[in-house]
């Protein structure tokens, strides 16, 4: 268990809904409800990472979910919005580093703003990637660098002050995704190229 | 709208801040070339923690962090390069916050959807 990160987000938990609730949740609805959209009623499904719930009210009714997260504190808080999701849902404290499924677990995989904050995000992919069963998709909604001056430069000028208290800001994840073993089939721009949903299958 | 509405305060608001304070300390002192570039730093110093603490729990992350502290950037650029006061710092600062909100959204509109993959 990587104690630094569980610690951080144990922090940002007390103030997570007062700076996610609104503005970003607001913005990032209808992205979030066609990447949810996705997925399967038939599917087993694993989703990281679940902070206070937030998404949960994107996901469609009657699934299949295993939703992990590094921070205690944040299952903690999810519980109420876990207890209310019309479907089967199971809330664990876990980190992607050390996933204790058996290989081959899950139809499918989704992330939400998770790998702008995972310590080491190509090892953390390639345990999603083991986990998922032959086939199996990876679905992604996720914050990156940019590829474009001036934001590029002001990602990376911003990235370490974010870091301390939240996401790293200038993450390259698609090539991060490739770099785990799968293989990306679709990549849409939300806002710019920094906020971005990714599609891939093992 | 409340997002667009919301945009162009935002960046006026940053923009104006950034005009301001780059003006009261560099105010075009240090000459064009110098005060611009320590301007530009000291606008994007300035907008991150504005931005960061006020302005994206009601308005979003990525989109309102990047158009701000462009704003914040090319504030303090004109504080730093000309000596800025009174109703000029308003017209500089709210001019540039409006620019930046339009050409952020124009460059979203060219970006946004489905991308090439070459997997």
């Amino acid at each position: 268990m990587d104690t630094a990160t569980r610690a951080k987000w144990d922090r940002a938990s007390r103030t997570f809904d007062l700076m996610s609730a609104y503005g970003p949740e607001w913005r990032w609805r209808p992205a979030k409800l066609r990447l949810f959209e996705r997925m399967r009623p038939d599917a087993k499904i694993l989703f990281l990472a679940l902070g206070t719930g937030l998404d949960i009210s994107c996901f469609p009714r009657g699934r299949d979910i295993t939703a992990i997260d590094i921070s205690p504190k944040m299952v903690e808080r999810a519980q109420a919005r876990v207890a209310a999701y019309d479907g089967n849902m199971t809330a664990l404290v876990m980190d992607v580093h050390a996933m204790t499924f058996p290989e081959a677990s899950f139809d499918q995989v989704f992330t939400s703003c998770t790998f702008c904050s995972v310590p080491n995000p190509v090892a953390g992919l390639i345990a999603l990637h083991q986990v998922l069963k032959p086939g199996g998709e990876l679905h992604m909604f996720e914050h990156t660098g940019s590829r474009w001056f001036p934001f590029n430069v002001m990602m990376k000028l911003m990235s370490p002050l974010a870091s301390r208290f939240g996401p790293e800001l200038d993450r390259d994840t698609v090539t991060n995704v490739r770099a785990a073993g799968f293989r990306v089939t679709e990549v849409n721009h939300v806002f710019l190229d920094t906020v971005k949903t990714i599609h891939a299958v093992k | 709208m409340y997002f667009v509405i919301g945009d162009l305060v935002a960046n006026a608001l940053v923009a104006t801040l950034t005009v301001a304070v780059t003006a009261w300390l560099i105010g075009g002192a240090w000459g064009m070339v110098p005060g611009m570039l320590v301007g530009m730093v000291l606008g994007m110093a300035i907008a991150l923690p504005v931005t960061l603490a006020l302005l994206f729990p009601v308005l979003g992350v990525m989109e309102v962090m990047a158009p701000c502290m462009l704003s914040g950037m090319i504030g303090g650029m004109w504080g730093g390069m000309w000596p800025l006061a009174g109703a000029a710092i308003f017209r500089w600062g709210i001019g540039t916050g409006v620019a930046v909100v339009i050409i952020v959204y124009a460059i979203n509109a060219a970006m946004h959807g489905p991308q090439e993959v070459a997997d």
